[in-house]
């Protein structure tokens, strides 16, 4: 590019400072709109003791907060969650490594192998969550004869307590690790060759390269991956809603669920808004996290 | 590196067992969808059966569920129109204006996309009801416009950075306006961008469940919400096999997408950390 155009492209574009306004204001004024004005007045709301249908509305102070701590239900759900995040995440981790590294190693027909491998991601949430009901379903589960037929006794998944929660993770897992798949085979192809060239007329072996050598490399993307499958599953609703909608009793009841339990069924806005809060505060925590390694990657 | 035989064997074996675990839901889905009550409840599970269209004839013909179906067409058709015209202007902006916090503004756009929809829909839902925007096609549309730009408009970002600079300076030095350039010469260029962002924001808006279920009824309610009528929750009890052939209609678009226009796909799933 030559330097003449460059200053006279610079002087136009800062001539034109109006235009970039006009050109992003429209989405700044939509998302003030539909995001953040809706926060703050919830916000606002989880301060106050308000009820769909009752008419009185009454500032409580912290009311609501301190009651949240003491909340069974919400510790309950925040345990679970966790469970949830730490499980999930952790297995489609290990899962995705595995399939990336063996997809790596093919030859041939990697290409609609990997077509195949990242179908469940583009599957509703929901229906996800009514084939794995199906695949589930108590007395008829055909996961139970496949189980019964390599010799596993296996339980009545989704009937009972804690294994409830695994079922709907298997679910989330089987949806999810391939992202997983696809970021780490995306962090793989754009690896140096060299580190491997030099690895291997050392005699390195195979899995000396990939625990040497691509591992350490694809830490950053590794990283950005999890925190991002992190948030998302912080936040899981729909597969658990369709698949056990928080039973047996509450042994599936996270915290979105607690939410929207108490805010959109039983009404209780205001109580409800706090505790959305508090998980709006700990997703802020975790973007936060995610939007520095994404910085990092995009460099 | 040479391969030993065993190597080949256990590569294969791995990749046979990768393979079922993938795609058995999705072909048990499409089984329970052609098989009869009494065929979907039977232990141990009948891989052979005489398949009937009687679900597909249920669904397709003697339920309203074509209707939902049909909003979620116009809601996803709409909401990818306002998306697109806003999500380009803006990623255009991002991507070639000089403006004040340009990273700061990059990334708050897109950390909207990162709210909890659980965090939202309390206030929402207040704020719909007193505006009578409930279960109507502005309400819903206007949501799903909101949580699909912050996404779009950092897809176009890096689709704009990627076009050189050199064309649009060529036409602005004939005198072309800003404006005109922009119409006339970037959009064009931009066309594979459009493509992926208008998909991207298709299969989310087809694919989306929160918002709609609780923020649409009975009159403009899409298809990923209808199919709870078939569900044990339902009003019209447990129809396993209806509930089959109404997830095959809904995962039809995502999935055909997918497999035929692939590399349009990868960008929006991977927040444009990995290009496509």
């Amino acid at each position: 590019m030559s330097k003449g155009t460059y200053t006279y492209f610079k002087r136009f574009a800062n001539s034109d400072k109006h235009l970039a306004y006009l050109f992003l204001l429209p989405t700044v004024v939509i998302l003030f709109a539909i995001a953040i004005f809706p926060l703050i007045f919830s916000l606002r709301t989880s301060f106050t003791n308000f009820t769909f249908g009752l008419p009185k509305v009454d500032f409580i102070g912290l009311k609501n907060f301190a009651k949240i701590f003491k909340d069974d239900y919400f510790w309950n759900g925040l345990r679970l969650t966790g469970i949830f995040v730490a499980g999930s995440t952790g297995v489609s981790l290990v899962f995705g490594c595995g399939v990336a590294l063996l997809l790596d190693r093919l030859t041939k027909g990697a290409g609609i192998i990997k077509t195949i491998v990242l179908l469940p991601m583009v599957i509703p949430s929901i229906v996800i969550g009514i084939m794995w009901l199906l695949l589930f379903m108590p007395d008829f589960s055909v996961i139970n004869y496949f189980l019964d037929l390599i010799g596993i006794n296996p339980p009545q998944w989704i009937l009972t307590p804690g294994w409830a929660l695994v079922s709907v993770m298997i679910a989330y897992i089987w949806q999810w690790t391939p992202f997983f798949v696809l970021m780490i085979s995306a962090g793989i192809a754009a690896l140096p060759v060299e580190p491997y060239e030099a690895a291997r007329v050392d005699g390195a072996s195979w899995l000396q390269m990939v625990r040497y050598i691509t591992i350490p490399l694809l830490r950053p993307i590794i990283l950005l991956t999890v925190v991002i499958r992190i948030m998302d599953s912080f936040r899981v609703f729909d597969q658990v809603f369709v698949m056990t909608a928080g039973g047996p009793g509450r042994s599936t009841q996270v915290l979105s669920l607690v939410v929207y339990l108490n805010g959109i069924r039983y009404r209780y806005l205001g109580y409800a808004s706090a505790m959305s809060w508090i998980m709006l505060i700990i997703i802020i925590l975790l973007a936060t996290l995610m939007i520095r390694l994404l910085r990092q990657v995009r460099v | 590196m040479r391969k030993s035989a065993v190597n080949i064997v256990l590569m294969a074996f791995l990749l046979v067992i990768l393979i079922f675990i993938v795609l058995f839901p999705i072909y048990f889905t499409i089984q329970n969808s052609v098989k009869n009550l009494s065929d979907i409840f039977s232990f141990p599970p009948r891989f052979l059966f005489t398949p009937t269209l009687e679900n597909w004839r249920e669904v397709v013909l003697a339920s309203d569920f074509l209707k939902f179906y049909r909003n979620s067409l116009v809601i996803a058709v709409i909401t990818n129109a306002i998306v697109l015209f806003l999500a380009s202007m803006a990623g255009y902006a991002l991507a070639r204006f000089k403006v004040r916090k340009k990273e700061d503004i990059a990334f708050w756009i897109l950390s909207n996309s990162m709210m909890p929809p659980i965090a939202i829909i309390l206030p929402l839902y207040i704020l719909f009801s007193r505006m009578r925007l409930l279960d109507t096609f502005i309400g819903i549309i206007a949501v799903f416009t909101a949580f699909n730009l912050p996404f779009a408009v950092w897809l176009m970002r890096s689709f704009f950075e990627d076009l050189p600079v050199e064309l649009e300076e060529a036409a602005l030095v004939d005198g072309a306006s800003r404006i005109g350039v922009y119409f006339r010469v970037t959009l064009p260029l931009v066309k594979p961008g459009l493509v992926a962002c208008a998909i991207y924001t298709f299969v989310m808006c087809i694919n989306e469940f929160f918002f709609a279920f609780v923020l649409t009824g009975s009159r403009v309610k899409p298809a990923a919400v209808a199919i709870l009528n078939f569900l044990p929750t339902g009003v019209r009890g447990t129809l396993y096999g209806q509930a089959a052939v109404a997830s095959i209609l809904i995962m039809i678009p995502a999935l055909l997408l997918f497999i035929l226009l692939q590399k349009h796909f990868i960008r929006g799933m991977t927040f444009g950390a990995v290009k496509g």
